[in-house]
Formats: C-alpha cells, sequence, structure tokens
C-alpha cells in the first residue's frame, strides 16, 4: 500500500515538474512602445463677482443710487468765453464762434475690436456753465462724433442759458440738460464715437438791433462752459462682437513643452456659470496662419453663458444657470501647430437682443466655474 | 553578464507578480520534518536530535501578489510573435484593470535560517533553539490608485478616490527563538516558542486616512492623515518652510567596521515574539492541532524619522476675483494656490520611537492516518498583516517514513484561488536530511526567449513559497505503543 503510494506521489510530482509550456515570448520583439492615456479633470478658474467687485466707482464710473451704472466722461472749459471775445477793437459783434475742441473719450483700442449692433437709451449731456453776461446768451452748440469713417452729429437746438439777477449777483451757475428728446445724443453714443468734436456760436442779444454793437461798454463778463457725459448703463445689444488677435500661445515651439496640445485625444472646456447680468456671451475661437491668411480651424461655443431674465424695465430678476462644453476636435487640436496666431471672437447679446432696454446695475453678479477636461498621451518610451 | 542580469530583473519581475496565500508552509505542516516547529511549536519530528546548519539549513522565500500575473504584463500582441506590455497603444487597458483589486497586495517574505537546534530530552519533550534573519515586507496598493494612473481622475467624479488602504511595512531584523513541546497527557501535546528580536532596520507608513474626493464640478478635497516612519541609516532634511529637501542614505555609517557592526547589531530595536502550538490525539488514527505563530513586535528607537501629514485641502480652481477687482495677477493667484497646498500639507519631522507587529498566523489542522505511514491532513491557515486577514484551506497527502522520507502533496484554495497543487520531498541520508517544499507548483510554464538563451518562468503563479535546506539529524525517536494488550473478562 505504502510502496503503492509512494509511487503514486512521486510520479505525479514528476509530471508536474516537467508540466508543460504553455507560450514561447521572444523578448526581441518586444514593442518599445508604452503610453499613459489618462483622462483627468480639474476645476481650472472660479469666480464669483459683482460689478462693483470689478468696476470701482470712481470719476469714470458712478453708481446711482439705486445702483444703476453710469459711465461718466467730462470736458472742462468746452466754452471759455469773455466779452472780449465778442470784439474786434472798439466793435463787439453779436456772435462769437465757440473755439473747437474734440473730446477724446480714449476708447479708441477697444472700439476698434468692436463691431455689432449697440444701442445707449438714455444718455444725457450736461452743460454746466456759469455766466456773467446779463444780456440773453444762446448757444448753439455744434458736435459730431466720428468713429472711423462714420459719424453723427448731435443736432442739438440752440438755447438760451440763464441770467444772473444785477440787482443779486454778478455771475450765476446753472445747467443745461441735452439728453435725446432735444438732440441726437442716442444716436451719437450709440455710434459709439471715439472722438465728439465741439465747435459753435455763442450770441448775445442785446436790446440793440442788428449784427454789431456800437460803443459797447467792455466789462468783465465771462462765460464758462464744461460738459459732463452721462451713459447710464441702459441698453441694447445685438450681437456685440469683440475680437482679439494674438500670437498662439499653444504652439509647441520644440521646448520640449510636456503638455503639447497636439498630443491630447481629448481638449474640453467646461464653463458653468450663474449670471445676474442680462447680458449672454459666446465665444468662437479660429486658429489663423498669418503667411497663407487663412483661417485653419475653428472652435464654437454658443451661449456660453446665458443672459438673466429682466422684468419690463429692463432689470435683471433671476440669475440663468447654463453650462457649457467647448470642444476643441481634434482637427484643431492637430492644427495647432500650423498657426502663428490665434482669434477670438467674444459676442455679447444683452437679454431680447435688440428688442429689449436692459440696465446694469453695480450689484449685479456673476459666478462661474470653468474646468479642463484633457487626455494626454504620455509616450513612455 | 547584460543578459544574466536582464534574467535577473525578469524573474525579480515574475516573482513581485506571484499571487499572495494565507500563510506559507502549508504542505510542511504535515510533513517529519524539523522545521514544521516554525508552524507550529508542538509538532515535533521523529529524530531526536537535529542541527541546522548555518545558512544551508533552512531557506524559506515567499513573495506575493494578489493582483497580476507576468502574462498580465507581457502580452503577446496580435502579430505573429509580436509582444507588447499592458502600456502598449494597441493593447486595451480596461483588460489589465479588471485584475486590480481594491487592495492589491505585494507581500515578499524571506528567512533565512542561521542556527538551528533540537533536541529531544526524555520522551516526551522536545527543545529547540534557532536564529534566523527575517525580512518581510508587505504593501497594499489601492486599487485607485492603478486606476487613478492609467485613466485618470475623471471616472471618480462625484466620488472618491479611496487610497486609504495604502499601507507599507517593510522590516529586516534578527530572530532568536527558543522554545519546547512536551506531551502533557498522552494525548495532548503542547508546544511554546519565546523570539527576542532585534530590528535593523524598517520603514512604514501609518495610513489614517488618504483620499481625494472628485466633486461634480472637478473641484478636489484632498485628506491627508498618513505618517512615514523610518528607522535606519537615512538622513531627512527639511527646507526653511517644513518641507523635504532631501533624503539620503547615511554611507559614512558603512565605513567603519565599528559602524556596520553598529548597524546590524540591533541595537535599539527590541521587540519580543510568541509561538504556540497544541496537537491533540483523538485517537490512533486522528489528530487535531492548532497553532498562533509571530504574535510580536519590535519597538524602533534607533535612528528614528517620523514624517507626519495630517490635513484637508480643497482644490476648486484658481479663485479668479483678485484677478477680476484688479488687486492680483494671475500668476500671483497660481502661486498662492501653490503655496496653499504646500502649507496644508507641512510634513512635520520628528523622533519619536514607533512599534511594528509581526504579521501573525492562526493555523488549525487535523490529519487521518490511513496507514501507519500515509496520511491525509486538512488544515486552515488564517493569516492577519494589520486589519487585512487572508485564509487557504489545504487538503493534503502525506507519506512520512520516519525520518528516513517525508513527502507531501496538497491542495490549497486561497484568496479566490482554486488551482494551486503543492508538494514537499524530504529525505534522509545517514545523518544528512534534504528538504524541497513549495506551497505551489506552476503547472504551465512561458519560455522567455532572449537571445540565443532561454529561461523558464511559470505561466500563472498565485504564489511563490519555497523552503529547502539541508539539515543534521541524529537518531529516530520511536513512538511507543500505545496498544493496551487485549483482556478478556469472562
Amino acid at each position: 500500500m505504502t510502496k503503492r503510494l509512494f509511487l503514486s506521489i512521486s510520479m505525479i510530482m514528476a509530471l508536474l515538474v516537467t508540466s508543460c509550456i504553455k507560450s514561447t515570448y521572444d523578448m526581441s520583439m518586444l514593442s518599445k512602445k508604452a503610453q499613459l492615456s489618462p483622462t483627468l479633470a480639474l476645476s481650472a478658474v472660479k469666480g464669483d463677482v459683482s460689478f462693483s467687485d470689478m468696476v470701482k466707482s470712481s470719476d469714470t464710473v458712478r453708481f446711482a443710487q439705486d445702483n444703476l451704472v453710469i459711465l461718466v466722461f467730462k470736458k472742462d472749459s468746452i466754452i471759455n468765453m469773455k466779452l472780449s471775445d465778442f470784439s474786434k477793437g472798439t466793435v463787439v459783434y453779436m456772435s462769437a464762434p465757440i473755439e473747437t475742441t474734440d473730446f477724446d473719450l480714449n476708447i479708441h483700442d477697444v472700439l476698434s475690436h468692436i463691431s455689432g449692433d449697440f444701442l445707449v437709451s438714455n444718455p444725457t449731456m450736461n452743460f454746466s456753465y456759469t455766466n456773467s453776461f446779463t444780456d440773453s446768451v444762446k448757444v448753439n452748440l455744434i458736435a459730431s462724433a466720428t468713429r472711423g469713417s462714420n459719424s453723427v452729429n448731435l443736432d442739438l437746438v440752440p438755447f438760451f442759458l440763464a441770467l444772473p439777477d444785477i440787482n443779486a449777483e454778478q455771475q450765476i451757475t446753472s445747467s443745461y440738460l441735452v439728453d435725446k428728446t432735444n438732440s441726437n445724443l442716442q444716436n451719437l453714443i450709440s455710434l459709439p464715437p471715439e472722438v465728439i468734436d465741439f465747435s459753435g456760436t455763442v450770441t448775445l442779444r442785446t436790446s440793440a438791433k442788428g449784427l454789431q454793437v456800437e460803443n459797447y461798454n467792455l466789462g468783465s463778463e465771462r462765460l464758462l462752459g464744461s460738459l459732463e457725459l452721462d451713459i447710464p448703463l441702459e441698453l441694447k445689444i445685438n450681437n456685440l462682437q469683440f475680437n482679439d488677435t494674438i500670437d498662439n500661445f499653444l504652439e509647441d515651439k520644440g521646448n520640449d513643452n510636456p503638455a503639447d496640445p497636439a498630443d491630447f485625444q481629448t481638449l474640453r472646456v467646461i464653463v458653468n456659470a450663474k449670471n445676474g447680468f442680462p447680458l449672454g456671451a459666446s465665444l468662437k475661437m479660429s486658429l489663423f496662419d498669418s503667411v497663407s491668411n487663412k483661417v485653419i480651424s475653428t472652435i464654437n461655443a454658443d451661449a456660453i453663458i446665458a443672459p438673466a431674465a429682466v422684468d419690463s424695465n429692463g432689470k435683471a430678476t433671476v440669475a440663468t444657470e447654463s453650462s457649457t462644453v467647448i470642444d476643441f476636435t481634434k482637427e484643431f487640436l492637430n492644427s495647432i501647430n500650423k498657426a502663428d496666431k490665434i482669434i477670438f471672437w467674444f459676442t455679447l447679446n444683452s437679454t431680447g437682443g435688440s428688442s429689449q432696454d436692459v440696465k446694469i446695475y453695480s450689484d449685479y453678479r456673476i459666478s462661474f466655474t470653468a474646468s479642463l477636461v484633457v487626455k494626454p498621451v504620455i509616450n513612455l518610451k | 553578464m547584460i543578459g544574466k542580469i536582464k534574467y535577473l530583473l525578469l524573474i525579480i519581475l515574475v516573482l513581485d507578480f506571484a499571487e499572495a496565500t494565507g500563510q506559507n508552509g502549508q504542505v510542511m505542516y504535515f510533513m517529519n520534518l524539523p522545521e514544521s516547529h516554525l508552524i507550529n511549536p508542538a509538532l515535533r519530528p521523529s529524530n531526536s536530535v537535529y542541527i541546522g546548519l548555518p545558512v544551508i539549513s533552512g531557506i524559506n522565500l515567499n513573495i506575493n501578489n494578489n493582483f497580476v500575473n507576468f502574462s498580465d504584463v507581457i502580452i503577446k500582441g496580435q502579430a505573429k510573435d509580436s509582444i507588447i506590455t499592458f502600456l502598449h497603444p494597441d493593447y486595451n487597458v480596461d483588460k489589465f484593470l479588471a485584475k486590480i483589486k481594491d487592495k492589491n497586495f505585494l507581500e515578499p517574505e524571506t528567512m533565512i535560517q542561521l542556527l538551528g537546534v533540537g533536541f529531544s530530552v526524555g520522551k516526551d519533550t522536545y527543545i529547540f533553539l534557532d536564529i534566523n534573519e527575517r525580512v518581510d515586507c508587505n504593501v497594499v496598493l489601492p486599487g485607485d490608485l492603478f486606476r487613478l494612473a492609467l485613466k485618470g481622475n475623471e471616472g471618480f467624479t462625484g466620488s472618491k478616490i479611496d487610497l486609504s488602504s495604502l499601507r507599507g511595512d517593510i522590516k529586516y531584523y534578527h530572530e532568536f527563538g527558543a522554545g519546547f513541546s512536551r506531551n502533557f497527557t498522552d494525548r495532548l501535546r503542547i508546544g511554546i516558542k519565546g523570539k527576542l528580536l532585534l530590528g535593523v532596520a524598517a520603514a512604514s507608513i501609518d495610513n489614517r486616512a488618504l483620499g481625494i474626493t472628485v466633486n461634480d464640478d472637478y473641484s478636489h478635497t484632498i485628506d491627508a492623515n498618513l505618517a512615514v516612519n523610518l528607522s535606519g541609516p537615512v538622513n531627512v532634511t527639511m527646507d526653511s518652510k517644513n518641507n523635504i529637501d532631501s533624503i539620503e542614505f547615511d554611507n559614512n555609517r558603512f565605513k567603519t567596521s565599528s559602524g556596520i557592526r553598529d548597524f546590524f547589531s540591533g541595537k535599539k530595536n527590541t521587540g519580543l515574539g510568541l509561538d504556540l502550538g497544541a496537537t491533540y490525539t483523538l485517537s490512533d488514527r486522528i489528530e487535531v492541532s492548532a497553532s498562533v505563530t509571530d504574535l510580536g513586535f519590535i519597538k524602533w528607537g534607533k535612528d528614528i524619522t517620523n514624517l507626519k501629514a495630517n490635513n484637508q485641502f480643497e482644490f476648486s480652481g484658481l479663485n479668479m476675483k483678485d484677478v477680476l477687482n484688479g488687486t492680483k495677477t494671475i500668476d500671483e493667484v497660481g502661486n498662492d494656490m501653490l503655496d496653499s497646498l504646500k502649507n496644508a500639507f507641512v510634513v512635520s519631522n520628528t523622533k519619536v520611537p514607533f512599534t511594528t507587529y509581526l504579521p501573525f498566523n492562526f493555523s488549525m489542522g487535523g490529519s487521518y492516518n490511513v496507514t501507519k505511514q500515509f496520511s491525509v491532513g486538512l488544515l486552515s491557515s488564517t493569516r492577519i498583516i494589520r486589519k487585512q486577514v487572508r485564509e487557504a484551506l489545504t487538503l493534503s497527502a502525506n507519506i512520512n517514513i520516519g525520518s528516513a522520507f517525508s513527502a507531501s502533496i496538497a491542495y490549497t484554495a486561497e484568496n479566490h484561488q482554486y488551482d494551486n497543487l503543492g508538494a514537499g520531498l524530504g529525505f534522509r541520508a545517514g545523518v544528512t536530511q534534504f528538504y524541497l517544499v513549495t506551497d505551489r507548483i506552476p503547472i504551465m510554464w512561458n519560455r522567455i526567449r532572449n537571445d540565443n538563451s532561454n529561461i523558464i518562468v511559470p505561466a500563472k503563479w498565485n504564489t511563490f513559497n519555497l523552503r529547502m535546506g539541508m539539515n543534521l539529524v541524529f537518531g529516530n525517536r520511536t513512538n511507543e505503543k500505545k496498544d493496551k494488550p487485549m483482556i478478556l473478562v469472562e
């Protein structure tokens, strides 16, 4: 019995030890290709900001009591006239020209990148003056706004200034409001202008008749006037487009950049926003070859941020939540190194487009996150 | 020479991916070998005296893992003769990940017996002494770590990358053991072995919490509460911000013989261990036994470095508020974020002694003697490493012809692996006894061809376990006849 068992166990062990070869691996045929391609997702940026966080109240941006945002442009001494400006020698004329002056809003760079419809609803221009002329003074202020080859005239009806009460005061300080009811200011501002040129005439009206007043007693009368252009952000925007061309920062310039986008199988940007502004935005991004002057590839992201709903007064009532996925196609990624420029196109639309005024208040908020999903191919050999 | 190094590396790779077991040595349990007392101190060999010669008397090597095999890493390609790795672009890495478990352990262990002595005192008592060099390593790699590395973090959106099971322990220590076994009754035999442990070097990860929560918006919350304890000739220097500047091995320690002696002496790293075992003879044919081995600890007090990090950090992207309101540039915001991350996980470097515990084993077995020389046995082996429990069940057939010949074949089911066939062989020539035991015999092999040479490696290794050695044995304990005269009572 024992001998049989011993033999059996020995045979089994011998069989096991000399068991068969399953496969042969020729290591000279081992492929050296090895790579990792994990899908990495990361919250890249976030923000929760109000308008007043981004833009502080200042000389050029003012927040009204109800928080309506008002852009303010000022031009001092647009009129600085003494009686002597009306005279030549001993002859005093009834009219004198306002010295031509221009009012540069210093937004040329911005405007050069903007196209599309833009209508400001209620701009005002406040003409503030100090007048010591006792006779009636009529101002014919001519203003012409230009943007490139386009121009719009103010078409302001001539107006009279207040006069000092000679029994009580030597001069009076007052103002005259220019708005869309008495001028073409709305269209002038909505151009929008780079420069506004001012000129015109000031006419004194005395009891004497005629174009000339002889032997007028030359005194110290003076007229000082300044302008303040107030643009409440109550507007309509329809496909206002801002574009900018920059150098291709994604291009692999052979500096062993470990994150060459051309090696990405996937590149996706996910934008989540809760937008309290009645403004929506979309983005287009184009790869551009300046040598051939051709757009090589374009990524479109419509409605990247949706606008908030507004009430009948144009005030945003409820923030709108939106989520947008911007997928960078393989074709786009493969074209990155063929382009030397990238053109960004941002398109803005207000709620309701061109059919409704919206107002921008300083307490509007927007919160957003932008996440990045990438699937790089990391070559290990 | 380079070819040999390649083979060596290949073998190491293969061994690294062998599959884990509950406790190695199941096959030896029912064999008549002096080394059986290492598994159950109540087990006694049939010879009266044994002397284990330095080094050659016993080498035990276990290298285990529970996740992938060689063929999962090196794969036959579609084209004839082509071979690819699991990282090849043509290979579906999901197939590799399908083999990955939540807790993937890798446990290489080795024990070299420097000295072993065992002898009988009287007919009931057996005394044994041994000195062993032991290196134990156990590493647990969370499955999420592999998934994160190979697939990225997007798949974890809305859940947590659980790295809490990340664990690592490696320790090198001397073991001085002395024990005895004795029949306390005709049927009950108890053995006990006390051990003095002197640690040489250790590294241990104490992971109390480690995880990354990936939120739906892809923001991340990182929790970390872990410590790395080191005892060894390592210099860790910190920079002014308390970040690790460098970790360097202290070579100067080994430039003098006194320094080398001091390093290997194990002074200040002391511990104790205990093995307990018992056998009980139910009848002439049936014997049951149980043992607990490697209950013990080492308190490490020499060359201590504790690196600890404990905090929570949330990364939800660069906050653009400061950029939008013009108070900071985006570069400044980015640098602030990096500083915050660094400061959140400032590593404290202390020198507080720490304690490591030995993985201990619990065995219960029973054997049935079919004949005087042939028995079948059933053995349950449980190995407990910290909070992890491994269970193995072994069925064996054993032949023990005194100390002249001992053989065993065994089938072991463990860790959801049901194809483990082991064998052991021991035979005596004069006073010399040789033995070779393995818990798993590879049935299928792969041939690895490189240049003009070939080696064969197991196609599928669920475990690699090998015990081999040579003893000097003297005498042969004979069982006292327990037969009682049959008395007929009228």
